[in-house]
């Protein structure tokens, strides 16, 4: 019990310099960059979803550089087929038999820029990987390397040349975090930098991927109580039934809210959820998981969680 | 025949597709769940069954041709009635209700057979479950309605009983299809209940009692036993005994003896040769207040002279006005009155059970002296008639020396001539009085009541005929006394200068053991004499079990009739009293109104409140207090603001609170948020901790 514990306790620490370190290159995004490590220290996939150029790459490469993960990045585009993400066979003359050459999935960390360009068939080649952890090529199946996080970019739903991913494939990304404009502060230092991104080469691993295990194994021992967890159930309950919604939150949606808190907890070296840690968790969880009835088709990104924080009390 | 069976739904579809309404009339047919249509049955014959004594069997018989015919379509063997049969239906009951009852169409027994035709008729018509409540409800009804004819303990236990029966039906009406067991439905409706018995004991003892606005006209005279305010004793030559209680009655001390328990209740002084009759009321009746100022001269002069007996009294709806005591009453009551012949009567007649405490002399003088009135109208006698017994009486008076002398002598002559006493006299003539005393010389009370006073008249000595009930049944269990009807006597009552009034019982110069011990003794040779009790426990009064048996039922029957069918508005208030103090009845009323309109206005918040919550954990609730007190300063918790936020803000608008607001907050997010059982003690010192800040200010 005490072995995967020992990397957790001074997890608040890491998690600080984590921060510090990808703050370098993204400014001004602290919450952002802390709600991204939660994402991945709960095991799942990140969903980044904002206008071009708001640094969403930037700050996905930042995560895999201070992760120390092996990392690679796959541009979605709307020609890419499955076969360019999980690999190709290649008759070997010399062998005289098929060889698999393993596609750019094969990575610990696999940056999905601009995952809705692309068409359905390529996506749900990625999604099923994700599901999966494994790959099924050719009739052989083949597992990923583990830990195995997917950090998918995606443009707003309403640009074209968008391919949306409906809501099945949505529910499978455990966040969905919107970077937002720059705040003036860092607005200014952006300026003052000529290239932010000549930067990323500068920053340390402070995190490992056993991080990753300690805390997952741990996430287990963290407290929920009644209190709590009547306070989840009716922000859950309250998406079923206030009409505003068109459909309500799935129970895997609530799993994963009660993952990240969990999550959330630990990385402020706290052994027991707060409702603040559901509180603060919530939107990035729930908001593509709901839809507003107003919005039939989906296909706008507006925060609809803000009701549920106003609207259901704590106790 | 399958062939027509296929042919014939389709062609009907067909037809009535462009009307449809019709066919969803015809098409839709409702069947009553299995178990709901057993308790249905059930409910409706319990509600029956009590009435069929007193219905006409013919109704009987329709309501059970009703309920197979029910059966029949429930099974599929036949189909709903048409419209016409059921109008048939209808008018053929009506005017058979109206041949049966006739005048008395209004009366209760019709009442209460077209509810029942009415609950059995709409059997065949149950085309929705709509149907099947509106026939719970009416045997909800129909049952309270059996309380018109008894209000015996029996029919009670039997009203709780039909109630469970009628309420499983009501349950299972609307539980799913597949609770198939009849019995644990019932079991289910008797809990229910019984769950609301506690609820209905407090509405019994503590809702307001008002007097009943009207009352059923139920009393059928018979010509069985009782009083009546006349006499006519050469009419009857069968009287019917009944066994129906009269009265019971509750000595607070030692009882007297058997032979002194004659409950006067009328005189009759007025004879017309064939009929004793009230007389004309001719002096004001005097009103039995205590501390009365406007006391008559006759009502003064009243002696009572020895032993005092107090008694309590509970009167059988008579539907007079007069009632039971022994002489000579005192009564210190504002609901009755005094007339000038010493009976005592209630201003209203007695339609429901009546109480009252009656303290009697039995030894006292009354009318000592002649007032010249009351004497005279007791020495009139019509001449015409009965002469062979006004000359007989004159005879007799010469030879007597003075007028007690006469009344031994008349007496004697009862008790040597060949006097018998029976209850199927043969009938009498136009000179009842002679044929009585020469002839037949066989009768009953009257007859030798009717004759004595009449041969004392003849004498020119002031008598009177008094009606009553001569004696009862003592119960040892509960020391009570049982008068029933068959216990009514006649007596009478002779006036002797300066002795008053008094009593002479002609009957017991023939039939002694009458007085001494009772009417069923005297006549427990003549068959006869019990037909009306049928097979009621009266019967088995010879075996010691079961005569014990008899009494402790009748004991029972006491106490119900004492503490449940009794309770009214003095016994509420009485109880108030010793639970609270003194009180008024104005008081009572208003606060039992207030408290009954507390527990409403609770149940309404209860439900009313914007969402029903499981408790809160103690934690949580001491918590919210304490926001609650930060509301009334003026900062309340915004919905949905957890504890450190909450925290966050308050401090931030008053840092001289921090320290104290962040104990409290840290020490409620320890006990709420690390651990599901908090430690008892810690909780404590988070609700004193609360507390004091409160206090704090």
């Amino acid at each position: 019990m005490n072995m995967p514990m020992s990397p957790v306790s001074n997890l608040q620490e890491k998690v600080e310099q984590a921060v510090a370190e990808v703050g370098k290159v993204v400014l001004g995004k602290d919450k952002q960059i802390r709600l991204a490590l939660c994402c991945l220290f709960s095991g799942g996939h990140l969903l980044m979803e904002d206008k071009p150029c708001m640094g969403k790459t930037t700050l996905s490469q930042a995560l895999a550089r201070t992760f120390g993960l092996q990392y690679s990045r796959i541009q979605f585009t709307s020609d890419l087929l499955p076969a360019d993400i999980l690999g190709v066979s290649i008759y070997d003359q010399n062998k005289a038999a098929f060889t698999f050459h393993k596609g750019p999935i094969f990575s610990n960390l696999v940056l999905a820029d601009e995952i809705n360009r692309t068409t359905p068939k390529t996506q749900s080649a990625l999604l099923e990987a994700m599901e999966e952890g494994k790959v099924s090529v050719d009739g052989n199946t083949r597992d990923l390397p583990h830990p195995f996080f997917v950090i998918a970019t995606q443009n707003p739903v309403s640009f074209s040349g968008t391919y949306p991913l409906p809501e099945s494939q949505l529910d499978r990304f455990l966040m969905r975090l919107n970077i937002g404009y720059p705040d003036p502060v860092a607005e200014r230092q952006l300026l003052l930098n000529h290239d932010q991104r000549a930067n990323l080469v500068n920053i340390k691993q402070t995190l490992s991927a056993e991080d990753v295990s300690a805390v997952q194994a741990a996430i287990s021992t963290v407290q929920t109580t009644d209190t709590l967890l009547d306070y989840v159930q009716r922000l859950v309950a309250y998406t079923r039934q206030d009409d505003k919604y068109s459909f309500g939150l799935s129970p895997r949606g609530a799993q994963a809210l009660m993952r990240c808190a969990r999550t959330w907890a630990l990385m402020h070296n706290r052994k027991h959820v707060l409702p603040e840690d559901v509180q603060t968790v919530l939107p990035s969880v729930v908001d593509h998981r709901l839809r507003s009835v107003a919005d039939s088709s989906g296909r706008n990104a507006e925060a609809y969680s803000q009701r549920l924080l106003t609207e259901v009390d704590v106790f | 025949m399958s062939k027509l069976a296929g042919v014939i739904p389709l062609w009907r579809k067909t037809n009535t597709a462009s009307k449809k309404k019709v066919a969803a009339k015809t098409t839709e047919f409702y069947q009553i769940p299995r178990t709901a249509f057993i308790w249905l049955l059930a409910s409706v014959v319990a509600v029956i069954m009590p009435h069929v004594t007193h219905l006409p069997i013919w109704l009987g018989c329709v309501c059970g041709l009703c309920m197979a015919g029910r059966v029949l379509i429930w099974q599929g063997r036949m189909s709903l009635p048409g419209n016409r049969i059921k109008l048939a239906l209808v008018l053929v009951m009506v005017v058979l209700i109206v041949v049966q009852f006739g005048r008395n169409v209004f009366s209760t027994d019709a009442t209460v057979g077209v509810l029942l035709v009415g609950i059995t008729l709409k059997l065949l018509e149950m085309h929705r479950p709509r149907d099947v409540l509106t026939v719970l409800y009416l045997c909800y009804f129909t049952l309270v309605a059996e309380f018109i004819y008894s209000q015996a303990i029996v029919v009670a236990l039997y009203s709780a009983l039909v109630a469970v029966i009628i309420t499983s039906a009501l349950i299972s009406l609307n539980q799913s299809e597949d609770s198939q067991r009849p019995w644990r439905t019932f079991r289910l409706a008797g809990i229910m209940l019984a769950q609301s018995v506690p609820l209905m004991a407090a509405f019994f003892l503590l809702f307001p009692r008002i007097s009943p606005l009207w009352s059923v006209p139920l009393q059928s005279k018979n010509g069985v036993t009782g009083l009546s305010d006349s006499m006519t004793p050469g009419d009857i030559s069968q009287l019917a005994r009944s066994a129906d209680l009269a009265f019971r009655v509750k000595f607070s001390g030692e009882a007297p003896a058997y032979s002194e328990l004659y409950w006067r209740a009328l005189t009759l002084d007025d004879f017309t040769g064939r009929q004793w009759r009230h007389g004309l009321i001719l002096d004001l009746p005097q009103s039995l207040r205590a501390n009365t100022t406007d006391n008559r001269p006759w009502f003064q002069n009243i002696e009572y002279l020895g032993r005092t007996v107090d008694y309590n009294v509970i009167l059988e709806p008579t539907y007079e006005n007069w009632i039971y005591t022994l002489e000579m009453p005192q009564i210190h009551d504002d609901r009755m009155l005094m007339g000038r012949d010493f009976e005592v009567g209630t201003i209203r007649r007695i339609t429901q059970r009546y109480t009252y405490d009656v303290r009697s002399t039995l030894d006292y003088r009354a009318d000592a002296t002649d007032d010249g009135l009351s004497q005279r109208r007791a020495r009139r006698v019509p001449t015409e008639t009965n002469k062979r017994a006004f000359a007989f009486a004159t005879e007799l008076r010469k030879t007597a020396a003075s007028d007690e002398d006469y009344i031994r002598s008349v007496l004697d002559y009862y008790r040597n001539e060949k006097f018998f006493y029976t209850l199927s006299p043969p009938k009498l003539g136009d000179n009842p009085v002679d044929e009585f005393l020469f002839d037949t010389r066989s009768g009953f009370c009257e007859h030798f009541a009717s004759s004595f006073t009449f041969l004392m008249r003849a004498a020119g000595i002031p008598a009177r005929v008094v009606t009553g009930y001569m004696g009862g049944e003592f119960n040892p269990y509960d020391s009570t006394l049982t008068v029933r009807q068959y216990d009514a006597h006649a007596w009478s009552e002779v006036w002797l200068p300066g002795k008053g009034w008094q009593r002479v019982d002609p009957t017991a110069a023939v039939a002694p053991q009458r007085v001494s011990q009772g009417s069923n003794m005297t006549l427990k040779q003549e068959k006869e004499f019990m037909d009306e009790a049928g097979f009621s426990l009266m019967r088995f009064r010879d075996s010691k079990l079961l005569n014990d048996l008899r009494l402790q039922l009748e004991m029972m029957d006491y106490s119900w009739n004492r503490f449940v069918l009794n309770y009214n508005q003095d016994m509420q208030l009485q109880l108030f009293n010793n639970l609270f103090g003194t009180m008024t009845r104005l008081k009572m009323l208003l606060s039992v109104i207030a408290f009954m309109l507390c527990i409403t206005l609770f149940v309404v918040l209860v439900i009313f409140r914007k969402s029903a919550k499981t408790p809160l954990p103690p934690a949580t609730r001491h918590y919210l207090n304490f926001c609650d007190y930060m509301a009334g300063l003026g900062f309340p918790r915004h919905t949905g603001e957890p504890p450190l936020q909450y925290l966050e803000r308050m401090s931030r608008q008053h840092p001289q609170w921090r320290h104290e607001l962040e104990g409290i907050t840290r020490e409620f997010i320890h006990l709420a948020y690390k651990s599901n059982q908090p430690d008892p003690l810690v909780l404590k010192s988070f609700q004193r901790r609360i507390r004091r800040a409160r206090l704090l200010s």
